[in-house]
């Protein structure tokens, strides 16, 4: 049967949004 | 060697390999690629980055010298995130 490999990363780290 | 593990409890969802992690208390929300999503799965308990890296090189097949700088920034990356925490 392997997963490519690539770096891991944080791709987004944002507020939550609200739409009221 | 220190090891880390899940701050708390989150809420996710996986899409199409990534992971999208709430953390409703801080109204923050993180995303995550594929590799990420899987190492953030062996933070459900407390994990080294040593063991991190070897599970990660046995996972992918892949011996590069470079996985080791690569899951240090990531778990550096996830502490500057609130999202990890140093297990004791």
């Amino acid at each position: 049967m392997k997963p490519a490999y690539h770096a891991p990363k944080v791709l987004k780290h944002q507020p939550i949004r609200f739409e009221t | 060697m220190a090891s880390y593990i899940h701050k708390e409890k989150f809420e996710v969802l996986e899409l199409d390999g990534e992971s999208v992690i709430l953390n409703a208390d801080a109204f923050m929300v993180t995303t995550l690629n594929e590799v990420g999503s899987f190492c953030w799965s062996l933070l459900h308990e407390p994990c080294t980055i040593r063991q991190m890296i070897q599970t990660v090189q046995t996972h992918y097949a892949v011996e590069d010298e470079s996985i080791e700088q690569d899951i240090e920034q990531f778990v550096t990356h996830l502490m500057d995130c609130g999202l990890i925490r140093h297990a004791s």
